[in-house]
C-alpha cells in the first residue's frame, strides 16, 4: 500500500500497519529469498481497493529475487494479467474477474494456461466477498470451488476475511471442507498466528499457507517454519 | 563481460531469465534470430511457450545455431529450451535443434500435471555447472513433458514426480535444465554463475 509493506485488519484499510523493519519491499523480498521462502505472495492492497497501485514496486521486487512470485488485487482485464507476467510474475490472484467476468478468465487461461491463475475466494460468513471485501457475492466457498474446477482451474486461495490479520488461527471448518474437493489446490490464508497452526494445516492437507503478520510480527521465524515443514 | 543471447521465441517473460543472468555477470540481449557471423559469447533458450511454435520460429536459425555450438559456444536450454535441444516432443508436430537424439513425452496423466512447484536434484552424474550444488537441492519446475535422451551419458540430474525423469543434462558446452534456475533462489542462482564461469572461461 502506497509502496511499502502493510499489514491490515480484517481488510480495513484504517487498521493499516507498516512493516518495514528489514527495509522497503525489495529489500524485505531480499530477506525472505535468503531465508529460504520458495515462494512469495503479493496483494497490492491499493488496487484492490480502487486507489492506485503498486506495480513499479511489484517489478523492482521481481527483479531483486529470483522466486516464484504470486501477486493478486486489482487484476480486473486481461492486460492486467499480461502486464504481471511480463515483469517476471509467475501467478496471477483473481478475486472479482472470476465472478464479473467469466469470459475474461477462461481467455486468461487459453492464452496463458490454467497454471498461472489463482482463484481467490476470501469468504466471510459463508460468502464470497470481491472488489476489496466490499462486494458480497451470492456464492459460498464450496460451489465456487465445484464451479471453476468445472472450468479448469486448480489453485485457490481461500481467505477467511473475519480472521485476516488476527492472528487468532486460521478458519479451519472451511479449509477443511474444501480440501475435500478432489484434484483442488489449496492454499490457506487469513489467521496464522504460530507454528501449531501450520501444524493444523498440515493435517488437514492444504497444499500451501501465507503468512504475513506472524513472520512480520515476528510471532516465528520463517527459519523455524521450514525447519518444520520442509516448505516447497 | 561476456555477450549472451537471449532466443525469443513465443510469448514474452524473459524478465526473470534476462535478471538472473545478468545478476551472474553477464551482458544480456534478447533476439529473435542470430547469425554464425555474430560474436556471441554464449546462447540461452528459454523456458516459455509450445513446443511446435519454437520449433516453428527456430526452423530458420536452427543451422546457425548448431554451427555456433558445434564450434564450442555454452549454450543453456531451460524447461522448454532443454526440450528443444532433442528431435520432437509430443506435445506437437514439429522439429527440435537435434543436437541430442531423443524425444520429449508427458508425464503421466494419473499426476497433477503441469508438475508445479519446488522438487529434488538427485545428481547421477557431476558436472562443473553443478558445482557447490549438494545432491537433493530444492528447484523450482513448471513442466508437463520431459525428454528422454538416446545417450544416457548426458544426463546430469534426475528428478522424482510420480516416475524418474532426466532434470538436467549436460555433454561438453550444452547444458539444460528441466527446471527453472531463474526461479530456484540461492540454488538457481549458483547453477547460473556456474554457467557463467564456463562462459568466462
Amino acid at each position: 500500500m502506497n509502496g511499502r509493506i502493510v499489514r491490515l485488519s480484517r481488510g480495513d484499510p484504517n487498521t493499516a500497519k507498516i512493516y518495514e523493519q528489514f527495509g522497503g519491499p525489495a529489500k524485505t523480498a531480499k530477506k525472505w529469498q535468503n531465508d529460504g521462502a520458495k515462494k512469495l505472495h503479493i496483494i497490492d492492497l491499493d488496487a484492490a481497493l480502487g486507489s492506485g497501485n503498486n506495480r513499479s514496486i511489484i517489478a523492482e521486487i521481481a527483479e531483486s529475487v529470483n522466486l516464484p512470485i504470486q501477486v493478486g488485487g486489482g487484476i480486473r482485464t486481461i492486460k492486467d494479467v499480461e502486464h504481471l507476467l511480463s515483469l517476471g510474475i509467475n501467478q496471477v490472484i483473481l478475486g472479482a474477474l472470476p465472478f464479473s467476468d467469466p469470459f475474461a478468465l477462461n481467455q486468461i487461461q487459453k492464452q496463458y494456461g490454467s497454471d498461472v491463475v489463482i482463484v481467490a475466494l476470501d469468504n466471510k460468513n459463508g460468502n464470497i466477498m470481491i472488489e476489496g471485501w466490499k462486494t458480497k457475492t451470492m456464492m459460498g466457498v464450496r460451489d465456487s470451488l465445484n464451479k471453476f474446477m468445472g472450468i479448469g482451474i486448480k489453485s485457490f486461495l481461500i481467505t477467511s476475511i473475519t480472521k485476516d490479520g488476527t492472528l487468532s488461527g486460521p478458519d479451519l471448518e472451511t479449509l477443511d471442507k474444501a480440501s475435500r474437493t478432489p484434484g483442488a489446490k489449496i492454499i490457506a490464508a487469513g489467521g496464522i498466528g504460530q507454528l501449531d497452526d501450520l501444524i493444523e494445516l498440515q493435517k488437514i492437507g492444504v497444499e500451501g499457507a501465507v503468512i504475513g503478520k506472524a513472520l512480520y510480527e515476528e510471532r516465528f521465524t520463517l527459519k523455524e517454519a521450514l525447519n518444520q515443514f520442509g516448505g516447497k | 563481460m561476456p555477450e549472451l543471447v537471449i532466443l525469443d521465441y513465443g510469448v514474452g517473460n524473459l524478465f526473470s531469465l534476462k535478471n538472473a543472468l545478468e545478476e551472474v555477470g553477464l551482458t544480456v540481449r534478447i533476439k529473435e534470430s542470430i547469425k554464425q557471423s555474430n560474436k556471441i559469447d554464449a546462447i540461452a533458450l528459454p523456458g516459455v511457450g509450445h513446443f511446435t511454435a519454437a520449433a516453428r520460429k527456430l526452423e530458420f536459425i536452427n543451422q546457425s545455431i548448431t554451427t555456433i555450438v558445434d564450434n564450442g559456444t555454452p549454450l543453456l536450454g531451460i524447461c522448454l529450451g532443454l526440450q528443444l535441444l532433442f528431435q520432437e516432443s509430443d506435445e506437437g508436430p514439429g522439429r527440435g535443434l537435434g543436437i541430442f537424439r531423443g524425444k520429449n513425452v508427458r508425464l503421466s496423466e494419473s499426476l497433477k500435471v503441469p508438475h508445479m512447484g519446488w522438487n529434488t536434484l538427485k545428481i547421477v552424474k557431476q558436472n562443473e555447472i553443478l558445482k557447490d550444488v549438494v545432491d537433493n537441492s530444492f528447484v523450482y519446475f513448471v513442466h508437463s513433458l520431459y525428454p528422454i535422451p538416446v545417450e544416457k551419458e548426458i544426463v546430469a540430474t534426475k528428478t522424482e514426480y510420480g516416475e524418474t525423469f532426466t532434470s538436467m543434462i549436460a555433454y561438453k558446452n550444452v547444458f539444460g535444465t528441466q527446471f527453472h534456475p531463474e526461479k530456484s533462489g540461492p540454488i538457481g542462482l549458483k547453477i547460473l554463475s556456474n554457467f557463467a564461469k564456463i562462459v568466462k572461461r
